[in-house]
């Protein structure tokens, strides 16, 4: 059986349309003997149509034996084309100057967190608008660079601004002067399944063509709806750079999410399996609000939640020092946004936005979406009586005693 | 990240064995869809166990490359051991020498004293392409501590690139090409293993754990197989050729003596750190001044090579020939321009 490396726009479509799933990495084959040859060379293509009747022929006995070879060769040559297809809208990015980075001990006092302060590589970044926007990770961005750099697909160099940054979710907004570019195709949140192939490519490893991984998504909802997970690799190689699927569709931007408070610690997860991507419906809404040049920081509404599990199984005698099924309570006077509103401790908040909450997780989802200066619908209960606020979330830094926030 | 290694590993074996059960029930009677690739791989490539030291495993794996017992591994601790022990992938044991040093690959050829091993052929890796499926066989953390075969992971060919690291904060020697892969392979003795492609043919040898200069995490790589062949062909041309023993020494390489060409810049080395290169200062009538550089440009790369700070420019520059143009690429206000520039001999 002879067979070549196909252009994407030769697959038969079948296979571009169905994403196969992880049992297709264990297709059985004998592998073709390739040539290294270029995918635009008329021969490729020739040789690849000619192909195409006997992989038609196959498709219908895609269980038997005899087509394991062909389903191998083939997952190889979608993840080529996925790669094809995606590649004009990575950028490189390089750093220049700013602070020198600096050691930051493990804030566990574990010892064993690695400390992201010597890499001197490119970044990664993703064509956002025809019009130079660039979405990337903030985690490319730590050192604060004086200079920084965008290399396009095609050669070209230019000096980007960097606009603003989204703590939160980790990404940060680049502009470039330039038209034209090349936006890559992107899949909605809704059309993401766990189990659906996912590749991950970035400029990290400074050759000309980004490295790519393969795995699949693990989950469409982590880290309290922030990001998609996967098992594609994902480390400071690929921050910043596109999660995508099979036809070379951008279903997020990785970015280091993970146990830690900020982008250094959460960057420690990388390698272990689980990976993590803003979906594009996100880096859509944030890059609205990033253009106006503003950081975007965690909302926080100025309340001490009662965070216990409601015990199950009590009697009527038992003590009812239990916290309410329908809301958590709040167990300290409230400060800032949530005092204003005229909250107090005691109140029970039912509904953030009108969603129930009466979990920390359902909390965290809610605001998780949110950073500071959006407004919040609080509906809260209050002996007995059922009450609603609007209250502005504000950043931590509004909570801080003004010596800590003075210049440095 | 060693912690979590040996599960994942097995993790993954579980996974694919699960998988592959599958697929044997459902698809083909002859088992799974590598199983040619795994057996071929799993039959050449060996355990190793010999001396540990601190931080240095004393165990690690290698790949048998000639019918008559010789074997190729990465060069660590685990050989300067008073013994070497080969574990064939049959179970046969076998005391080992070392017959040849490689300190820029990192690489040591081995032989025992056996006949008739499968072996692999070095062909070459240049048919890969990135995502390109690959299977490690290695044995990390000595899972496979009996007689059994070593463990296989499944991944694909991330990319190429040159290899900038560091192992325990020292720039580690070997510089040249290396594959990239998505199969975690920065693992305690997997240094040695072998990375094949879907057909269980070679393509690389999967390297000593190192963290790379660029991303500062640890690199999942392997060294190409063109690199393993070369290596043995210049053990060969000098058969018995052992550099001298040089643990615990300080290698020093000897400095070029090549002059190093002129520019006639001068840079905003104000000290620091690490600064990145800005012109000062353009002599008249020099190369920099024929170019079009001016003062307050900011120098981004020069002969294709990235340069971030002074020094780096200094080590680019050093390697420019006199007389041959390059493009130099330079940040002025807030545009990237690319200008020509010709070294010329340095002024006596």
């Amino acid at each position: 059986m002879k067979c070549a490396p196909v252009n994407s726009t030769e697959l038969p479509h079948k296979h571009s349309e169905v994403p196969l799933r992880r049992h297709g990495r264990h297709g059985r084959a004998t592998r073709c003997a390739s040539t290294p040859q270029s995918f635009r060379s008329t021969l490729a293509v020739i040789t690849a149509l000619a192909c195409i009747p006997s992989l038609a022929a196959q498709d219908g006995d895609a269980v038997g034996t005899g087509s394991q070879p062909l389903l191998r060769q083939h997952q190889q040559q979608v993840f080529r084309a996925a790669l094809r297809a995606v590649r004009p809208s990575i950028v490189r990015i390089d750093t220049i100057g700013g602070a020198q980075p600096v050691g930051r001990a493990s804030p566990a006092g574990g010892g064993g967190a690695p400390v992201f302060r010597q890499a001197d590589g490119p970044t990664t970044g993703l064509i956002w608008s025809a019009d130079g926007y660039i979405i990337t990770s903030s985690f490319n961005f730590i050192r604060d660079p004086s200079i920084i750099t965008v290399t396009l697909h095609d050669g070209r160099r230019f000096v980007a601004k960097l606009i603003a940054r989204d703590r939160p979710a980790r990404l940060a907004l680049l502009k470039i002067e330039a038209r034209g570019l090349p936006v890559p195709r992107l899949l909605a949140r809704e059309q993401l399944r766990p189990g659906q192939w996912a590749l991950a490519a970035g400029c990290g490893h400074g050759s000309d063509s980004p490295a790519v991984s393969v795995g699949i998504v693990s989950a469409v909802d982590r880290m309290s709806g922030l990001a998609v997970q996967t098992d594609a690799k994902v480390s400071p190689a690929n921050y910043g750079g596109p999660l995508f699927d099979l036809e070379g569709r951008v279903i997020g931007v990785c970015v280091p999410m993970g146990p830690g408070e900020d982008e250094i610690a959460d960057a420690q997860w990388y390698d272990s399996g689980i990976g993590f991507a803003v979906d594009t419906d996100l880096v859509r809404s944030r890059v609205q609000r990033l253009k106006h040049g503003r950081d975007l920081q965690r909302g926080l509404m100025g309340v001490s939640l009662d965070t216990r599990a409601p015990v199950v199984g009590l009697t009527p005698k038992d003590p009812v020092d239990q916290p309410p099924t329908d809301g958590m309570r709040i167990d300290a006077e409230p400060r800032g946004p949530a005092a204003d509103a005229g909250l107090r401790a005691g109140d029970v908040i039912t509904r953030l936005d009108g969603i129930p909450v009466t979990r920390l997780p359902d909390l965290r989802r809610v605001l998780a979406r949110k950073v500071a200066g959006d407004p919040l619908a609080v509906t809260y209960r209050r002996s007995q009586k059922v009450r609603t606020a609007t209250l502005t979330l504000v950043s931590a830094e509004a909570f801080r005693k003004p010596a800590a926030t003075q210049p440095k | 990240m060693s912690g979590k290694g040996p599960f994942l590993t097995l993790a993954f074996v579980a996974l694919c064995g699960a998988a592959l059960a599958v697929a044997s029930a459902d698809v083909s009677p002859a088992g799974g869809p590598f199983d040619a690739a795994i057996e071929k791989a799993q039959q050449r490539v060996v355990k190793l166990y010999g001396g540990s030291l601190g931080r240095e495993k004393g165990y690690g794996s290698g790949i048998v490359v000639s019918a008559d017992g010789k074997i190729v591994t990465a060069l660590s601790i685990l050989l300067e051991g008073r013994t070497l022990r080969v574990v064939l992938p049959d179970g046969r044991r076998f005391p080992a020498r070392i017959v040849a040093r490689d300190r820029h690959r990192q690489l040591a050829l081995l032989q025992i004293d056996a006949f008739g091993l499968p072996c692999f052929e070095l062909k070459g890796s240049v048919h890969l392409r990135p995502g390109d499926w690959l299977i490690a066989a290695a044995n990390p953390f000595k899972v496979a501590d009996g007689p059994e075969p070593v463990s296989v992971s499944l991944g694909v060919l991330s990319g190429r690139t040159r290899l900038a690291a560091r192992r325990h904060a020292q720039d580690f020697p070997y510089t040249g090409p290396v594959l990239l892969t998505d199969v975690i392979v920065a693992t305690a003795g997997s240094a040695g293993g072998a990375l094949v492609d879907a057909d269980g043919n070679l393509v690389g040898l999967i390297g000593k754990a190192v963290t790379s200069k660029q991303t500062n995490t640890w690199l999942n790589y392997a060294l190409p197989v063109e690199e393993v062949a070369a290596f043995l062909r210049e053990s060969s041309a000098e058969p018995g050729r052992e550099e001298p023993k040089t643990v615990g020494a300080k290698i020093i390489f000897a400095l070029p003596v090549a002059p190093r060409p002129n520019l006639g810049i001068r840079l905003f080395d104000v000290g620091g750190r690490q600064p990145p290169p800005y012109v000062e200062r353009v002599r008249p009538d020099s190369p920099a001044w024929h170019a079009g550089l001016r003062p307050n440009d900011l120098i981004l790369s020069i002969d294709g090579q990235q340069v971030v700070t002074c020094a780096d420019l200094r080590k680019a520059v050093n390697k420019l020939r006199p007389g041959r143009p390059v493009p130099l690429v330079i940040k002025r206000r807030e545009e990237v321009v690319t200008l020509e520039l010709t070294p010329e001999e340095p002024s006596p």
